[in-house]
C-alpha cells in the first residue's frame, strides 16, 4: 500500500511539473556552503567561516518551440519564420525567459548553533510571452483570418535590481531555520500590468480593428516614441544610481530538519518582497477601441505622400505618463530532501517559482560522489516542453578553497538551436 | 451695411472708387435625361510601393443612388501611352441604377459585391503603367425614350475597395 501512495506521489509530482524553471536547481550541490542558502537561508553550513567570492548563475530558454523548431535557413543562410513548421509546435502562448545572479560576495560566520549571514548580488529576471496568434498573423498575414478576432498582446517583464542582505540561521535539536533580510535597489523594470490586444479583420471589406487594454510601465529603460520606434535606453544603467533610487524590501525563509544521521528535508519561500520603482516611472497605455476604415481612393492614388502605412501606425493611440510603480519579486518556493551515505549524496528538489505571475514549476533530481579532491554530479530536471535537461557539476576542493561549475542542461550546450534551456553557474568558496 | 449704427452725425460720401460687393449662390434643379454619355478622366499613378506584391484579389462593394445605369472602366497606359492592363474584367464593373419610386426620387442603392483577381503578370503590368484612363459610360433609366428624371444632391455612388495582397518572401 505504502508503495503504491509513493507511486502515485511520484505520478501527481510529475503532473505538476506543467512548466519550465529551471534557476538555481544546480544549487542542489552546494548544500553546505554559501550558494547552497541561496536555495533555502536554512540549509546547515559545515564550516564556522563560509565566503563565497564571485559567483555567477545565468539559465534562459523556453517553454515553447526551440530556435530551430521554429525557423529555417534561407540560401543566403539567413533564418526566417517557417510556417510549414509553426502549426505543429505552438500552443495558445509561449515565454522566453532569461535570469542571472552575479554574487559580488556572500559570508557567514558560524557562533555555536547561531549562524550571521550577509552578502550582496546582482539579480535580472526578463520574460516574454508572446501568443500564437501573434506568431501566426506574423507568419500568414492576416487574410487567412478574415472575419476572426486575434489576440496579439505580447507581455513583457524586466527586472533588475541589487539585493544587500544580513540573515541569520538557529539550530535547535533536528531543526534548523534560517532568514535573510533584504535591502532592494532597482536597476531597471519593465513590467507589463495588462496586455489585452485583439485585432479583427472584418470581413466586410477588410477593415482593421484593435481593441486595446494595454499597460506597460517602465522604469530607466523602456523608450515609446511610436510603434515602430521602441526604444531599449541602458544609460540610465550606470553606478550613479545602483544604490540610490527604486528602493525595496525581501526576506527569505527556510527550515531544514533532520530527519536522521543521513536523510535532510527542507523547505524554503525566497524574494518575498516588491519594489517601488520611482526613478523616471513611465506608464504607458493604449486602451480603447482603434479601427482602421482605409484611406480615400482617389486621394492615394493621385497623392504619391499619402502613405497607407503611416496611417494604420498612426492609427493606434499610446498616452504616455510619469507616475510611480511598485512590483512584486518573482518568489520562489522549494521543497527538498537529501539523503547523504558515505562519499555519495541524493537530492530531490521541487520548485515552484512565481514569474511575474505565472507559476512554473520544476522536479529535479540529482546524484553526487566525492571522488579524491572532486565533487561530481549529475542531475536531472523535468519541466514543461523539455524532457532532456540533463545536467553535470564539477567541485574542486583543495583545503580551504573550492571551485565549481555546473550547467542544467549538458545537450543544450552542445545543440543550442534544438534546446529549450540551457544554463551554467560557477565560483569559488573558502571555507575554514 | 452702410452706417448700421444709423448714426445721423455722420456723413457720408460715394466716390469714384465706392463699389459694391454681391455674392449670389443660385440652386439650379438638375432635371433631364442622358444617353450613351461617356465621361473620362486621366490619372497620373505611381504603385512603386507596392513592388512588393506578387498577386492580389481586391473586394469591390459598389452602390448606386442615382437613376442611371453606370458602367466603369479604368485602364492602365504605359510611357508610350500604350494600354497595358485593365481594373477591371470584360467591359467594366456596372453599377445598376436605383428603382424609382413614384415621388421621381431613387431607392437607396442597393450593395453590390464584385472580386478582382490580379496574377503575377497583372501586377506587373500596373506597377510598368504610368497613367490610369478612367471612362464611365451612363445612361439614365428609360433614355432611350427621352424620359427625364430628377437628379437630388442626395444621391452618390459608394466604392469601399478591400484588397488580399500576396506578398513576395
Amino acid at each position: 500500500m505504502e508503495k503504491h501512495l509513493v507511486f502515485l506521489m511520484m505520478i501527481w509530482m510529475t503532473c505538476k511539473v506543467s512548466t519550465l524553471y529551471s534557476q538555481d536547481i544546480s544549487s542542489l550541490h552546494l548544500q553546505g556552503t554559501m550558494p547552497g542558502t541561496l536555495l533555502n537561508p536554512a540549509m546547515p553550513l559545515n564550516k564556522k567561516i563560509n565566503i563565497s567570492l564571485g559567483s555567477f548563475a545565468v539559465a534562459g530558454g523556453t517553454n515553447g518551440p526551440s530556435v530551430n523548431e521554429m525557423t529555417s535557413k534561407n540560401q543566403d543562410g539567413k533564418r526566417y519564420l517557417d510556417i510549414d513548421k509553426l502549426n505543429t509546435n505552438l500552443d495558445e502562448s509561449h515565454d522566453i525567459y532569461a535570469t542571472s545572479n552575479i554574487r559580488t560576495i556572500d559570508a557567514a560566520v558560524k557562533i555555536g548553533s547561531f549562524v550571521l549571514m550577509g552578502g550582496h548580488g546582482f539579480r535580472a529576471d526578463a520574460n516574454l510571452r508572446y501568443t500564437a496568434d501573434l506568431v501566426n498573423l506574423a507568419s500568414y498575414g492576416n487574410a487567412p483570418y478574415i472575419g476572426k478576432t486575434l489576440e496579439l498582446g505580447p507581455v513583457a517583464d524586466v527586472m533588475a535590481y541589487n539585493e544587500l542582505y544580513l540573515g541569520a540561521q538557529k539550530t535547535s535539536g533536528r531543526f534548523t531555520i534560517g532568514l535573510k533580510a533584504k535591502l532592494l535597489y532597482g536597476i531597471s523594470n519593465i513590467s507589463t500590468e495588462s496586455s489585452d490586444v485583439k485585432f479583427t479583420t472584418s470581413d466586410e471589406y477588410y477593415q482593421l480593428q484593435f481593441k486595446n487594454n494595454y499597460i506597460l510601465r517602465s522604469s530607466g529603460l523602456l523608450r515609446y516614441n511610436g510603434i515602430d520606434s521602441i526604444t531599449i535606453d541602458q544609460s540610465y544603467i550606470s553606478f550613479d544610481n545602483l544604490f540610490y533610487n527604486n528602493r525595496g524590501l525581501a526576506v527569505d525563509l527556510g527550515v531544514a530538519f533532520q530527519v536522521n544521521k543521513n536523510f535532510l528535508i527542507s523547505a524554503s519561500a525566497l524574494d518575498l518582497g516588491s519594489i517601488k520603482w520611482d526613478f523616471f516611472p513611465r506608464k504607458y497605455s493604449s486602451i480603447g477601441t482603434f479601427s482602421f476604415e482605409g484611406v480615400d481612393l482617389v486621394d492615394y492614388i493621385v497623392d504619391s505622400t499619402l502613405s497607407v502605412k503611416d496611417t494604420l501606425l498612426d492609427l493606434i493611440k499610446v498616452k504616455s505618463e510619469i507616475e510611480t510603480y511598485s512590483t512584486t519579486l518573482n518568489n520562489t518556493f522549494t521543497l527538498g530532501g537529501r539523503y547523504t551515505k558515505d562519499n555519495w549524496n541524493f537530492n530531490l528538489l521541487y520548485m515552484m517559482r512565481n514569474q511575474y505571475g505565472i507559476r512554473n514549476h520544476a522536479l529535479s533530481v540529482s546524484v553526487l560522489r566525492k571522488i579524491w579532491v572532486f565533487d561530481l554530479g549529475i542531475q536531472y530536471r523535468l519541466a514543461k516542453n523539455d524532457y532532456s535537461a540533463i545536467g553535470f557539476y564539477t567541485k574542486l576542493n583543495l583545503g580551504p578553497f573550492a571551485a565549481y561549475i555546473g550547467a542544467d542542461n549538458v545537450v543544450g550546450m552542445f545543440k543550442p538551436l534544438d534546446s529549450k534551456s540551457a544554463s551554467v553557474r560557477f565560483g569559488s568558496l573558502l571555507q575554514f | 451695411m452702410v452706417n448700421p449704427a444709423r448714426d445721423t452725425s455722420i456723413q457720408g460720401f460715394i466716390t469714384g472708387d465706392s463699389y459694391f460687393v454681391v455674392n449670389v449662390a443660385a440652386e439650379i434643379p438638375l432635371h433631364g435625361s442622358v444617353n450613351q454619355l461617356v465621361v473620362t478622366d486621366t490619372l497620373d499613378i505611381d504603385f512603386g510601393s507596392l513592388d512588393q506584391v506578387s498577386s492580389a484579389e481586391f473586394k469591390a462593394i459598389t452602390s448606386n443612388d442615382f437613376p442611371a445605369d453606370i458602367r466603369v472602366q479604368a485602364y492602365f497606359i504605359d510611357n508610350q501611352g500604350n494600354r497595358v492592363e485593365q481594373l477591371f474584367d470584360n467591359e467594366g464593373i456596372v453599377l445598376n441604377a436605383a428603382t424609382l419610386k413614384s415621388n421621381g426620387k431613387t431607392n437607396p442603392g442597393v450593395e453590390k459585391i464584385d472580386f478582382i483577381k490580379f496574377d503575377k503578370t497583372r501586377i506587373t503590368n500596373v506597377l510598368n503603367s504610368k497613367k490610369m484612363v478612367v471612362f464611365g459610360y451612363i445612361n439614365t433609366t428609360d433614355s432611350d425614350q427621352k424620359r427625364s428624371l430628377w437628379i437630388y444632391d442626395t444621391y452618390g455612388i459608394g466604392l469601399k475597395l478591400g484588397a488580399i495582397l500576396k506578398v513576395k518572401k
